[in-house]
């Protein structure tokens, strides 16, 4: 249901089902093939019901392209993928001007479309091409365009880029800067299966079937239904005291601040920027309506802080040395009442 | 129940919440303040003043601290409903959308928002909700309220305080009854007993004090009443006493001088004695009786003129300590306004003997009694002419004040030679003045009436003059004790600083070193191979003949050194800071950046200051090294000054420290 069809409070109460509804029937579909994961799936799906980009991180073979894979083909939306390798150029990523002759013998430079343009990209170990190429992404992620020669190409909408990384192997690596990472709205963190979920994906990928992920939804109802769930998402009421205090969380991770913590303080070199605070600003109203609610909770702002910041908040090398991660200082915040 | 009734319910509740806490925390601090005013009261009234006003300070820092004196608002108790109803921050929502009347669903929001609320709304009891919660002090401090009223109740019972009754103390109430009771007492002697009064309420003093007060003021009170009987009987018989008591009175002064008897000069003139009226008219008896009240009277006159005499003494005796240094200043001036004073004490004193016939100079009051005793006849006549004398001899006494009491002692201490000739001076005047009084007092009988009268208030204006002197005198007492007592602590430190500075300064070591140089100097001689090494400072001088050197030079050096010691002891001061300057010099202060403006630093001028080497010194000239460089170029071969065949090479060692530096981080993984 759109936001101006909304008469009263039923509408809206039925809106805010829909809402929950078909979250609901993606998450099903996609656990179908992803055996446990269920708050990666979560995240990243409530992530692009915000409008966002997902930035996966995990050891290899743990199922993030599959994921992704499991994700786009149960929204149904045309998907793209790009392994990124040192020797990727961006014109590879965007598209490039290619001449071409046409029948009457005409020459002319057309467009050639690059991966990019789909609803979702699955940027494969983003962190192996070079940062050239990282930056190729920088305008499509933010301004949902790139420009070539020039010439700007709006690109489809929905787009959502899901980005996969290995912490591990780092030879050859060249780690995302600052600004493509802040462009992610949450970095999940794919952990390895326990003892039960491995079993079952042994006897879900061994078997003779192996199930796959079905569309909810045809690709212009779901194109449409995301674009209603977006506006549905903006409707969260946020009250003024929830506000100060997702403000004062930000500020408890920035160091130098008067609410900085003392591990902040310590262990930070620069905190979240406005950015960050939108990002759990809007997971936060997502997973409000998840829990069947027009409101903003605190409960909503603590849920959805950790991914959404963790991956801006650059430390220092002593928090290196004394092995303190960006998430013992948010744990330290999300704790604090 | 609807969402908007509860949210105003539940903060009416807090308010009254708030406000019955603040009520008891209030009485709660007025109790205990009570208590803390009424028991310091008896130690200092501005020490209950000042509990008070520290008190204020505390409960407001209280107040501050807890949120007292805040008032309730809507988002407190919204945020107490979403607490006890669960709804995750639903009704705070609710409170908020009130005011986003731009969001077009806000209406919808509400109703949804209360819809879902409704079920936990229905069975709501705001009392539950926000009941009367008292903080565990509060509470105990509550217990003790009711003990401390007792108490406040019994302090105030045992104590009274200056606004319930003005005039508390006994004593200074028998005091103001002294002072309404007699209303003619002098007035300076009723200021004063009010002054006594509010003293004693006041300040705690003793019964002792307030008794031995009361006493000298009743033995005032009964001197004046007598002289106000003696003033009224002097009067009576005044008119009584004819020719014939004049007439005897001459002849009893023209038979007194052959006495010859001196009295003391410290001996102040008495009153005179009151003459019965007349003993013609009398009985025997009656003259009897008369003359032993007249006896007993002026022997109670006289003990207070002695006991009056003795304090006088006494405080002239504390003057003249604390004006010895003025007098040895003023030694030359005090001899002779010595005698000056001498000379007018006598001439006073001859006022009032001269008509008493006294070869003694400077007794008349002395002779006065004794005349009294004579004769009763003359008794009369003397007595008036007394008073008269002694009026005129009070005020010229009285008007000279401070300088002719301090000029006595200081006459006869320093000026004896003008108190003789005073002494001489007065006794020949008291015996001119004497027959010539002697005549004038038959002739000025009524004259001398009014003089008495004069005399009286003269008597009273010098009594005043001469309190205000003494008042004067005591202050200038004081000052001079703490210009004593400052002089003493100054000349103290002075020393000490002179004890401090010695062995710093040279010429205090040169003169210890010196005595003992004389000891050692024997030895070295003896020795005879000592070296005269010689020394161009006295100093070093002194040092050499403490380490035993003798020689001449030393010796001379020793004697010097003696010399500078005896002439750098009251120099101290000077070589002390001579001595601390050299060492401030030694240890010169350093400077960092930004500091040290105004004092030689940069201050906060950052950067360098440009400084100009002479170009004489410079063996290349930095001014001709431009485009003409060639002038300042050495055209000679390089020479080495110190050939390398000198110098044996060296191997390079490592450096350890380099060596053991820690893998950075981002090698480690490498390196490993």
């Amino acid at each position: 249901m759109q936001v101006e069809q909304i008469k009263d409070s039923e509408d809206l109460e039925r809106a805010i089902n829909e809402f929950s509804d078909t979250f609901a029937r993606v998450e099903g579909e996609v656990g179908r093939v992803i055996v446990g994961m269920k708050d990666v799936v979560r995240r990243t799906l409530s992530s692009i019901f915000a409008g966002g980009h997902v930035l996966l991180e995990g050891v290899p073979g743990l199922g993030k392209t599959l994921l992704v894979k499991s994700i786009s083909r149960t929204l149904g939306l045309s998907f793209r993928r790009i392994q990124f390798t040192p020797d990727l150029m961006p014109s590879d990523v965007t598209g490039t001007q290619v001449l071409t002759e046409d029948e009457s013998g005409k020459r002319s430079f057309t467009f050639k479309q690059g991966p990019i343009f789909a609803n979702i990209v699955l940027a494969d170990e983003i962190n192996r091409a070079t940062p050239k190429t990282q930056a190729a992404l920088l305008e499509a992620m933010e301004e949902r365009q790139i420009t070539v020669l020039g010439e700007t190409h709006p690109l489809m909408a929905p787009f959502f880029v899901l980005a996969t990384q290995n912490p591990v192997e780092l030879e050859g690596t060249y780690p995302l800067p600052e600004a493509q990472l802040d462009r992610f709205m949450v970095k999940v963190l794919v952990q390895p299966p326990t003892s039960a979920e491995l079993k079952e994906v042994l006897s879900r990928t061994t078997g003779v079937s192996i199930p796959e992920a079905q569309p909810v939804l045809g690709p212009a109802e779901m194109t449409k239904r995301i674009a209603e769930m977006k506006q549905l998402v903006r409707q969260v009421v946020v009250a003024d005291p929830m506000q100060e205090v997702l403000v004062r969380m930000m500020a408890a991770l920035t160091p130098g601040t008067d609410f900085a913590t003392e591990l902040t303080d310590r262990y930070v070199r620069f905190g979240p920027g406005p950015r960050g605070a939108q990002a759990v600003m809007m997971l936060a109203k997502v997973s409000a309506i998840l829990d069947s609610r027009i409101n903003l909770a605190f409960e909503d702002i603590k849920s959805v802080i950790l991914p959404a910041i963790r991956h801006r908040l650059i430390l220092n090398f002593q928090a290196e040395a004394d092995n303190v991660t960006a998430d013992d200082i948010i744990e330290q915040v999300r704790s604090a009442k | 129940m609807r969402l908007e009734s509860a949210i105003h319910l539940t903060r009416a509740r807090l308010s009254r919440n708030r406000g019955l806490i603040r009520l008891l925390f209030l009485l709660a601090v007025l109790s205990y303040g009570a208590v803390l005013f009424l028991l310091l009261w008896n130690v200092g009234a501005w020490l209950s003043y000042l509990t008070i006003l520290i008190l204020c300070v505390v409960v407001a820092r209280i107040c501050q601290r807890k949120n007292l004196l805040r008032v309730s608002t809507e988002i407190e108790s919204c945020s107490l409903l979403d607490r006890e109803l669960g709804s995750k921050d639903r009704v705070l929502a609710f409170s908020d959308l009130k005011t986003a009347r731009q969001d077009p669903l806000c209406e919808q929001k509400r109703r949804l928002i209360e819809r879902q609320l409704e079920p936990a709304l229905a069975g709501l009891q705001v009392s539950t909700i926000a009941p009367l919660i008292l903080e565990k002090r509060l509470r105990y401090t509550l217990y003790t309220l009711p003990v401390l009223w007792i108490l406040i109740g019994a302090l105030l019972y045992r104590l009274e305080l200056p606004g319930i009754n003005v005039s508390s103390n006994p004593e200074a109430r028998m005091l103001e009854k002294l002072v309404e009771q007699n209303p003619e007492l002098p007035q300076g002697l009723k200021t004063e007993l009010q002054q006594l009064a509010s003293a004693v309420q006041d300040h705690a003093i003793t019964d002792q004090e307030v008794k031995d007060a009361l006493q000298k003021a009743e033995q005032e009170l009964a001197k004046s009443q007598a002289d106000l009987a003696q003033a009224t009987e002097a009067e009576d018989s005044q008119e009584a006493v004819g020719e014939d008591s004049a007439e005897n009175t001459a002849e009893t002064e023209l038979q007194q001088p052959s006495d010859g008897t001196p009295a003391p000069l410290a001996t102040p003139t008495p009153e005179p004695t009151p003459t019965p009226i007349s003993q013609s008219s009398a009985s025997p008896e009656q003259q009897k009786q008369q003359e032993k009240e007249q006896e007993e009277q002026q022997e109670q006159k006289k003990k207070d003129e002695q006991s009056k005499q003795e304090q006088q003494k006494e405080k002239e005796q504390k003057q003249d300590e604390q004006n010895v240094d003025q007098q040895h200043t003023k030694s030359s001036n005090s001899g002779k306004s010595g005698k000056e004073q001498d000379k007018s004490e006598s001439e006073g004193q001859q006022g009032q003997s001269g008509k008493k016939s006294d070869n003694q100079g400077k007794q008349g009051d002395g002779e006065g009694q004794n005349s009294s005793s004579q004769g009763a006849n003359s008794q009369g006549s003397q007595g008036k002419q007394s008073e008269g004398s002694k009026g005129s001899g009070d005020k010229q006494s009285e008007k000279s004040g401070q300088s002719g009491e301090q000029g006595k002692e200081s006459g006869e201490k320093q000026g004896q030679s003008g108190k003789n000739e005073g002494k001489q001076e007065g006794q020949q005047q008291g015996q001119d003045q004497s027959k010539s009084q002697g005549e004038q007092g038959k002739e000025g009988d009524n004259k001398e009436g009014k003089q008495g009268e004069q005399g009286k208030e003269g008597k009273q204006q010098g009594l005043d003059q001469a309190g205000k002197a003494l008042s004067e005198l005591k202050d200038k007492i004081k000052e001079q004790e703490q210009g004593k007592q400052g002089g003493e602590k100054g000349s103290a430190g002075d020393k000490s600083g002179e004890k401090q500075d010695q062995p710093k300064s040279p010429g205090g070591s040169s003169s210890q070193q010196g005595d003992s140089q004389q000891k050692d100097a024997q030895e070295p001689q003896k020795q005879g191979g000592a070296k005269d090494k010689g020394s161009e400072d006295k100093g070093k001088e002194g040092k050499e003949g403490a380490k035993g050197q003798p020689n001449q030079k030393s010796a001379a050096s020793q004697s010097k050194g003696e010399k500078q010691g005896d002439q750098m002891e009251p120099s101290e001061e000077l070589n002390a800071s001579k001595s601390s300057a050299g060492e401030e010099s030694k240890e010169a202060k350093r400077f960092e950046e930004g500091e040290g403006k105004g004092e030689g630093g940069l201050g906060d001028k950052k950067g360098f200051q440009d400084t100009q080497v002479p170009g004489d010194k410079e063996k290349l000239d930095t001014r001709f090294t431009g485009k003409e460089g060639t002038l300042g170029k050495n055209s000679a071969l390089a020479k080495f000054k110190t050939s390398i065949d000198d110098v044996k090479l060296a191997r390079p060692e490592a450096v350890k420290d380099q060596s053991s530096q820690p893998v950075p981080l981002e090698y480690k993984d490498v390196l490993e």
